[in-house]
């Protein structure tokens, strides 16, 4: 009924079955002459996103959280250029729920030069700063498949500025969320209706940027398609479509039938309710059988009504393809075929399966908890028969700032920072994880830009950014390093500033193999400082790293220990934030790391004295850095043999351990302890007898 | 008149073309490496003994040489520059080790980077212990925020001194906007250790390598001009004082990556970097405007790597604005060429996890042991083999017959393949050609559909060896229909040289709202852009003076890279005035933005309200420089000489659907006029061109062969 929820449209997330002109097809096809076509079609979604990039304008442009995809008739995805992976299964309910809704609906009908918007997160998966355009293809009157356009576009009107408030307290104080919408007919937009989206949000500009951009580069693909089936049959090209998500699901399963059997289990929280300190559970049991995985998230907190952290089902999924494609499957096409060997059982009622009405816009950080709950899992399950793809966690993503208000040249501004695309990448078994190197959940895109370009455009001054110290994992491989950086608000009175993220209570990153993880960050904010003079008038030292700006507090003024998240507040000209992302998990024993990469790592600014010190067991000069073999060997013989000393029987262990709760005033939201067990679930794809 | 030398380096070959004036000669030796001025000599040497003459009189009858080299790229990769010490901002000494995060994927294919789980960032080429920073800072209109403290920069010079650097790169925040800074660094160094002491050593400015926004890209600008730079010195006196000693008494011009060349005297080292496929690149460009062909994709294909290049309307319009230069990503402006691995040494394998799929590349098997056929050790099916298969390439009259290839080493390595494909070897190496032409052709298709250009109105310059081997699958591939293969296809780089001016680029970042958003008016302070014209046009003049040429000698154009408020990515024009007089003047500009935005991407995406910006001023000087002409022949009949039939050998078409007894031509026997429809096989001593089914080939009075599709009489 016109209004109503489709409830049933999101479970279809896996592929649809083939129809029988696609399997007809399909059995006349040769691998060799489709992975031709396929080249031919990446091209063109390429072009399509190169297109997107090119024109549009919000941050999310700048580190790759765009999209170009072409779907079948069904509104499977089977062609997907993106920087952020989980577009290439994303997309597919929008379109499914047009070819439901509105395909035959006399209305409004499905026609060449159609396209419809779509940003809500029910359907579109995860936030309503996710913004879409999706478009049929014809050709002679006939469909053939789908395109669709998606941004990042960030400001959506919501109750703070940037497009992902964290003191929602219901979607409807999410900003504007329309689900699958006609936008365009006869190949022009509408601008009764851009307007009146225009009149929803504070950067009305790079919204209209980018829903041009959008247009723009379907066009292109529409263009580029009609031209290929000029050369092919409509049939061949559907069926070909089909071929390529099945193939990619093949393959899939081949290589998911060479790890070990087994049921692996791991457990993670989140620390952060909304903007509250918080703490939620998330829980995972993979059962890895033959050539499938099933995900089991029995055990995970309860929804949150009024909060901002809940999730749905196909966010918590898609999050899952940034580190299936990014490194187990990095070698096929990146389509919605790979789901098809993965089935998931999510409990009804969870914070990861929520209702329709409970604020969405952290669904971020309960995505990205999981998705590092199922990297530690997978790594276990590989780890004897594929090392070289073994990679400990990277730090989890997205402690950035958000920021909103009038710019230095008098226009209005409103996003989140690059600084999220800092992440330090994980311990391998044979190497250091890589410092700083880019956004765990968009690596090949995503970038945390150069100073200059972000001072141009905003009104910020760096004081500093560089390599945060003692920010990875240790390990006898550490992981990478993250980056820390302090701004100060400069050339305006003011503006709205704030963080977002996660992670500054409890960490979300483990190390591998007796490897340690990765630390939590804090976010500070400094106000009424005396931050203009030091400047302009004195010779003072300021403090050119977190640690410095934290530990010795040259700057006089009013310090904050705030958090990542934290909502944004007015805050004056001068008066700064500092803060930092976090690095990789390490790999293997600090104790049987080689003392002198330690002691390139302290030269690097990588790690502290105290860390080679404590955690490393290195004996050395620290103005030379020379190291006295002998002593290490002794200090870290003695270690091991505290390390037995401290050790115990696991049932001792154990039955100390379950005693053990954290204080109540942070379980407000937690459920039952230690672990709610639910009895309705909803499953996606089959599940296992 | 004397002889012109045009000089261009691969990586296997130093390819010399000659000129006297409507004469040449062409001459390929081996790549020396270690040092280029052996080859460079050698190839000179053989070069007059095409012309009979001795070394001393050829080179006392030379009136220029032009030197498109790779002494720069060879520092870096083999990694024997000097020690250096970066000084740069306190605060933000670690920029060039974040390198914008994703550093570890800058110069490699994406093949080497899509498994993010083995990713790695390069050695840097200053450590972080190499690294200092200074108090000091500027904001983002070029204001002092904290002034410079001439005590901490010394205690900071100090440092690097005794950690032993042999040189200094400076780079500070926003010094693009005021160098203010970076100079007085520079004069407190040279005033504490002037050119009388042995510690005295360069001081590189990144405001005077690259006067740009982006701290990172302008840094390591920097880092690699001054890595490079005294290699470049030392190699450059040694080969001049080899010249000079056997008579050559002018300048070397040395080409470089803006399609242009300059005195080495005048050369900034960085500049070089590519300058080959460029050179390449702009030769097509001429051969174009002669022929009246205003959209050409230059291509090459050599042993492992597909160069492309996209001459549009007439002009090579594209840039690439951060190139990478070995794995340090830049912002010295470059003319955009792309690259992928695919070329006659690529390796076919079956893709066990998508069907047992077909693909070819990116692994090559190089030059050594080479394909199959090559009978060097090789065992790995390669795209030469497969064409060995097919006939199409004769295993005696492999260049020119200086090298005999083994065919049933071909034979065996594509069956092996195809074995597991269940294949015969045909089918297997017919596979491989379907495989790397789709590479190649939509490799150009992309490179021209997303300059936002139909690539049907484009035609293929095939060059390299294997390229007109390849070219008519791959036109069909790029959706094109017509092919050039240039006589001198096998030395088009050394070619390209000989075509190339005396060009200087200058330029200057400086953001300057044309169309405010805010406001809704027109920029009023003309003389702000009109005295960054001015700057830039100060600093060619000064260029032009010492290039020997006078201002009236010179011409100037004006580029600005351009976008709509908000935009991150810019677009470029070149700008209809130089010197800003009216709003009127503004006006031009920003419509000739949008008309130029509209055409690449539709009316729909021009946004005029939201602001028009200009980032980046360009201003060229082009001095022009006498070029070989290229002679016109008379033509004759359609029908080849009986002499140019060398014979008939079977070949595999698939339209034929198996072997066919194909006629094979010698190309130097071919006249301008001859005409022949394919299937049919031409060999030259350094290429074979494959004319498939459907394909005519023709020769036209400069010799160029023309493969056209559908024009079989």
């Amino acid at each position: 009924m016109p209004g109503g929820i489709d409830f049933e449209i999101r479970t279809r997330f896996h592929p649809e079955d083939p129809t029988p002109e696609e399997l007809e097809g399909m059995n006349q096809l040769d691998p060799t002459l489709v992975g031709i076509f396929a080249h031919k079609l990446m091209t063109i979604v390429g072009e399509g996103n190169e297109t997107l990039v090119k024109l549009g304008a919000s941050t999310g442009c700048r580190w790759g959280d765009t999209a170009m995809a072409l779907y079948t008739t069904s509104g499977d995805n089977a062609m997907c250029a993106t920087g952020l992976y989980f577009h290439a299964v994303l997309g597919s309910i929008p379109v499914k729920y047009i070819i439901r809704h509105w395909l035959n609906d006399p209305a409004v009908g499905v026609k060449p030069g159609d396209a419809f918007f779509s940003n809500d997160p029910f359907y579109a998966g995860v936030h309503a700063a996710d913004m879409g355009i999706f478009a049929p293809i014809f050709y002679k009157d006939q469909l053939v498949c789908w395109a669709g356009a998606v941004v990042h576009s960030g400001e959506c009107g919501a109750c703070e500025p940037g497009g992902m408030p964290t003191t929602s307290r219901s979607i409807y104080d999410e900003g504007i969320q329309i689900p699958p919408t006609k936008i365009a007919e006869h190949y022009t937009l509408r601008e009764d209706l851009l307007n009146a989206m225009n009149h929803m949000v504070r950067d009305p500009r790079v919204l209209t940027l980018d829903i041009k951009a959008r247009m723009a580069a379907l066009r292109v693909v529409e263009k580029r398609i009609q031209s290929v089936l000029e050369k092919v049959n409509p049939n061949y090209f559907k069926a070909a479509l089909r071929y390529i998500i099945k193939s990619t699901a093949e393959g899939a399963r081949k290589r998911i039938r060479q790890w070990n059997d087994g049921t692996f289990r791991n457990i993670q929280f989140l620390d952060a309710v909304g903007p509250l300190p918080q703490l939620m559970k998330i829980c995972v049991t993979l059962k890895k059988e033959g050539d499938t995985l099933y995900f089991d998230y029995d055990g995970t907190s309860p929804e949150v009504m009024d909060r901002a952290a809940n999730a749905i089902p196909i966010g918590i999924i898609s999050i899952q393809m940034t580190y299936f494609m990014a490194c187990l499957f990095s070698d096929l096409p990146h389509n919605s075929g790979i789901l098809e060997p993965l089935h998931y059982k999510l409990p009804e009622g969870s914070l990861l399966n929520a209702s329709r009405e409970s604020p969405k816009a952290g669904s971020p950080f309960t995505m990205n908890v999981n998705r590092q709950i199922i990297w530690h899992l997978i790594q276990k399950a590989i780890f004897s028969t594929m090392r070289e793809l073994v990679l400990a966690q990277p730090a989890h993503t997205f402690n950035t700032v958000v920021y909103g208000g009038i710019n230095q040249y008098g226009a209005p501004f409103a996003d989140a920072g690059a600084e999220m695309n800092a992440d330090g990448f994980g311990a391998r078994f044979d190497k250091d994880g890589v410092n700083v190197a880019g956004a765990s959940f968009a690596p090949m895109t995503s970038e945390p830009g150069e100073i200059e370009s972000l001072e141009a455009a905003l009104p910020f001054l760096y004081l500093y950014r560089g390599l945060h110290r003692d920010s990875c994992g240790h390990g006898k491989f550490r992981g990478g390093s993250g980056m820390n950086y302090a701004i100060a608000v400069y050339d305006v009175p003011w503006i709205f500033f704030g963080s977002w993220g996660f992670n500054s209570k409890a960490t979300v990153n483990l190390g591998l193999f007796g490897g340690y993880a990765s630390p939590v960050a804090p976010f500070i904010r400094i106000s009424n400082s005396n931050l203009k003079e030091m400047l302009t008038t004195s010779r003072a030292e300021l403090p050119h790293t977190s640690w410095e700006t934290y530990g010795e507090r040259t700057i006089h003024g009013d310090y904050e220990a705030d958090k990542y998240p934290s909502p944004p507040l007015p805050v004056k000209e001068y008066d700064m934030v500092a803060g930092g992302s976090l690095g990789g998990g390490g790999y293997g024993d600090p104790l049987e790391r080689d003392p002198s990469l330690v002691m390139k790592d302290i030269e690097d600014g990588i790690i502290s004295h105290r860390v080679a010190k404590n955690i490393y067991k290195v004996s050395y000069d620290e103005e030379t850095l020379l190291v006295d073999e002998e002593k290490t060997k002794a200090l870290r013989e003695e270690e091991r043999s505290s390390r037995k000393r401290r050790g115990k029987k696991f049932d001792e262990f154990e039955k100390e351990w379950v005693k053990l709760k954290p204080d109540q005033r942070i379980l407000q939201f937690y459920g039952e302890w230690p672990e709610k067990h639910y009895e309705s679930f909803t499953y996606y794809g089959s599940w296992y007898k | 008149m004397g002889y012109t030398v045009n000089v261009d380096v691969g990586g296997t070959f130093m390819d010399f073309f000659v000129t006297k004036e409507d004469q040449y000669v062409t001459t390929k030796v081996p790549t020396t490496r270690y040092e280029l001025g052996v080859g460079f000599m050698k190839g000179l040497e053989e070069s007059a003994e095409k012309l009979n003459e001795s070394l001393q009189e050829f080179l006392k009858k030379t009136e220029a040489i032009k030197y498109s080299t790779t002494i720069g790229t060879n520092a870096l990769i083999e990694r024997n520059g000097p020690k250096l010490g970066l000084i740069t901002t306190r605060g933000f000494e670690d920029t060039i080790y974040i390198g914008r995060g994703r550093q570890w994927a800058d110069g490699l294919p994406l093949s080497d980077v899509q498994n993010v789980a083995r990713i790695e960032k390069p050695i840097p080429l200053i450590p972080r212990k190499l690294v200092v920073g200074v108090r000091e800072r500027i904001d983002y209109r070029g204001r002092v925020v904290m002034p410079l403290m001439k005590e901490d920069v010394l205690e900071k010079v100090r440092y690097l001194v005794d950690q032993g650097v042999r040189g200094f790169v400076v780079s500070l925040l926003w010094s693009f906007m005021n160098p203010v800074h970076e100079r007085q660094i520079k004069e407190i160094i040279e005033g504490e250790y002037p050119e009388v002491y042995l510690g005295n050593m360069p001081v590189i400015l990144s405001s005077e390598i690259s006067p740009k926004e982006g701290e990172y890209v302008r840094t390591m600008s920097a880092i690699v001009n001054a890595y490079i730079h005294i290699q470049f010195v030392e190699q450059l006196s040694h080969l001049m004082g080899s010249l000079i000693d056997e008579g050559y008494k002018k300048p070397i011009l040395l080409v470089d990556n803006l399609g242009g060349c300059s005195k080495a005297s005048r050369t900034v080292a960085v500049s070089t970097h590519n300058s080959s496929p460029v050179a390449g690149l702009c030769g097509a460009s001429e051969v174009g405007k002669q022929f009246g062909l205003p959209n050409i994709v230059y291509t090459d294909v050599g042993g492992t790597s597909f160069d492309i290049g996209v001459i549009a309307e007439g002009a090579i319009r594209y840039y690439d604005l951060y190139p990478t230069i070995d794995r340090w990503r830049t912002q010295v402006t470059t003319i955009q060429t792309s690259s992928i691995g695919a070329g006659g040494g690529s390796i076919a394998w079956l893709n066990p996890l998508l069907g047992n799929r077909l693909e070819v590349g990116p692994r090559s098997a190089g030059s050594i042991p080479g394909p199959a056929c090559y009978d060097l050790g090789g065992e790995e099916p390669t795209v030469t083999d497969a064409d060995v298969v097919l006939g199409y390439i004769n295993p005696d009259y492999y260049l020119g017959g200086k090298m005999v290839l083994n065919k049933e080493k071909a034979v065996q390595s594509i069956r092996r393949l195809g074995l597991q494909a269940g294949w015969d070897e045909v089918t297997a190496a017919l596979m491989i050609k379907k495989v790397v032409d789709a590479k190649m052709g939509q490799e150009i298709f992309k490179e021209v559909a997303f300059k936002g250009y139909e690539p049907s109105e484009f035609v293929i310059f095939a060059c390299g060896g294997a390229g007109p081997t390849h070219c008519c699958g791959v036109a069909s591939a790029a959706e094109m229909k017509v092919c050039y293969v240039p006589p001198m296809a096998s030395v088009f780089g050394a070619f390209g040289a000989s075509s190339l001016n005396i060009v200087h680029k200058y330029e200057k970042s400086y953001h300057l709202r044309l169309f405010d958003y805010a406001t809704s008016t027109y920029f009023k302070e003309f003389e702000i852009f009109n005295s960054i014209v001015n700057g830039l046009k100060e600093l060619a003049l000064r260029d032009v003076v010492l290039e020997g040429f006078s201002e009236d000698q010179a011409f100037f154009k004006l580029e600005l890279e351009m976008r709509y408020g908000a935009q991150w990515r810019y677009t470029h024009i070149e700008s209809p005035v130089l010197f800003l007089k009216s709003e009127e003047d503004i006006k031009k500009i920003c419509q000739h933005f949008t008309e130029e935005f509209k055409t690449m991407y539709g009316a729909e995406a021009a946004f005029p309200e939201a602001g028009i910006e200009v980032e980046t001023f360009r201003l060229f000087t082009e001095l022009k420089i006498p070029h070989f002409p290229i002679s016109k022949y008379e033509r004759v009949e359609e029908k080849p000489s009986p002499e140019a039939l060398k014979g008939v050998r079977p070949c595999f078409w698939e339209a034929e659907r198996g072997f066919k007894e194909t006629p094979i031509f010698n190309w130097d026997a071919l006249k301008p006029g001859n005409r022949i429809d394919g299937p049919a096989i031409i060999e030259a001593t350094t290429t074979t061109v494959v004319v498939e089914p459907g394909w005519s080939f023709s020769m036209d009075p400069y010799l160029n062969g023309i493969l056209k599709q559908d024009a079989v009489s």
